[in-house]
């Protein structure tokens, strides 16, 4: 079987969302308490380059990936970002992360302007519609920060997603999130669709902070992740613990040619029996 | 030790099958690169363990050469190993380079320490190797000419990753050879 046709299965068989996942930067302009990368405007910056971001793109449509996400650090921090983003998206669909407080920038909405007929959706991180929640985990002012460039974003008709990262221990409460950031958002004019909540994974800055819940990448999608320091299994997955790499879901420091960690993915998952899968639900942290 | 080594707990996702509680240097600091560390260990352990070569010959090249290329701690991890694959303490003694009496080794064994001592050191003579060769190919077959060669090739190798990386010998293994006198 070849890699092409190997790989289509496991995105058939919903082992991997085919997606991959580019890690532009490390550092952040704010500090989340729970950030994964534990990123903050101290961190190094441990940045793919523009000419890798584009060729494991090209390499990636060949082998059968249906789209790519660009997360950090704070992407937009890159000042090349907006073009890599136009780039990318002729070849494969784009998502990027970002905690929104760099879209009001004159040179980044140009770009986003540019570009707005491509596919390209911008997935802005509001924790809470109450901005004291959202500024405990994220920083002071961070609310006002991360929303204010939202309406000129929707008037302009780019595609816009807010993610929540949420740690509730009960049905109830996270309805009640759910419910209350959904109304928020069709205040906004965007709708429920738009809203993806996503679990706090015990892992980075959160697991200093003991917040969030323990994974093991079992439970994880299968989505190959590229970064400054090597391929990872997911974009859960190369996370910093006091300075310190987390290795455990790394799988080869050969970010390209693409083939290598792909191959190594692959093998990964072939050891993973279907209960071990079933057993952890994935769904909650898409 | 110059890199951080990985603990279990740190093990990359694809080399988990390397890691262990009792994992030794080499594969917890090559596990930084899992790639290596896939294609590295199964020829490392291919090439220590058993194979057509004895292991007692096997021991007599890498004591050897570790001895020869100043490698601390492959000298003192390998002069337990080679004990326990019963060489002898004079034979130990010749192998670390502490005696030049090479008599302790007869027939075969002569042909092949006289061959690790001129290929196995920093510079080959090339008369001094030929000659050790035309020696060698009187007792052992070009199968194993080739084994023992690559032998000696993979100890330089890690010779030079241990002592680059300054790779620490196992507290155990210090605990007999101090108790040996052999520190």
């Amino acid at each position: 079987m070849s890699l092409q046709t190997h790989f289509k299965k496991i995105i058939e068989d919903g082992k991997s969302s085919g997606r991959l996942w580019l890690y532009s930067n490390y550092h952040c302009n704010l500090e989340c308490r729970y950030c994964l990368t534990a990123s903050s405007p101290r961190s190094p910056v441990r940045g793919l380059t523009k000419s890798q971001m584009l060729e494991a793109v090209r390499q990636a449509k060949g082998l059968g990936f249906t789209s790519v996400g660009i997360t950090g650090g704070e992407p937009f921090l890159q000042p090349w970002l907006p073009d890599v983003l136009a780039e990318i998206a002729e070849l494969l669909p784009v998502i990027v992360l970002t905690n929104g407080t760099m879209l009001t920038r004159t040179s980044i909405r140009q770009q986003l302007l540019k570009s707005k007929d491509l596919p390209i959706q911008i997935q802005i991180s509001v924790d809470d519609p109450d901005p004291v929640v959202h500024d405990n985990h994220r920083g002071e002012g961070s609310f006002r920060r991360a929303i204010q460039g939202i309406p000129w974003l929707i008037e302009q008709g780019v595609s816009v997603r807010i993610s929540s990262t949420r740690s509730f221990t009960t049905d109830a409460d996270r309805d009640a999130h759910d419910h209350a950031m959904c109304q928020w958002m069709l205040e906004l004019g965007l709708v429920e669709s738009d809203h993806v909540a996503r679990t706090m994974v015990k892992r980075g800055q959160a697991q200093q902070n003991t917040m969030g819940v323990q994974v093991g990448w079992e439970m994880l999608p299968a989505d190959l992740t590229l970064t400054r320091m090597g391929a990872f299994y997911s974009p859960f997955a190369p996370t910093f613990v006091e300075d310190r790499l987390q290795t455990d879901m790394l799988l080869t420091r050969t970010i390209l040619p693409l083939s290598i960690p792909l191959k190594q993915l692959i093998r990964c998952l072939d050891t993973v029996s279907p209960e071990q899968r079933a057993a952890g639900d994935a769904s909650g942290f898409v | 030790m110059k890199v951080e080594p990985l603990t279990l707990e740190q093990a990359p996702l694809s080399v988990r099958g390397f890691f262990s509680e009792t994992t030794g240097p080499l594969v917890s600091t090559m596990g930084h690169v899992p790639e290596l560390l896939q294609v590295a260990m199964p020829m490392i352990t291919q090439q220590f363990g058993p194979s057509a070569l004895s292991m007692r010959h096997k021991e007599i090249v890498i004591l050897g050469v570790s001895a020869l290329q100043g490698c601390r701690y492959c000298t003192e991890t390998h002069t337990v190993i080679a004990h326990r694959e019963c060489l002898t303490p004079e034979e130990l003694l010749v192998l670390r380079g502490a005696t030049e009496n090479a008599s302790e080794f007869v027939d075969a064994e002569a042909s092949l320490w006289s061959y690790v001592l001129a290929v196995g050191a920093g510079t080959i003579d090339r008369s001094q190797s030929d000659r050790a060769m035309d020696l060698l190919k009187n007792d052992w077959l070009d199968f194993e000419i080739v084994e023992i060669t690559m032998l000696i090739s993979t100890t330089i190798m890690l010779n030079r990753y241990c002592i680059a990386l300054d790779i620490p010998t196992a507290p155990l293994h210090l605990d007999w050879l101090s108790q040996q006198d052999w520190l």
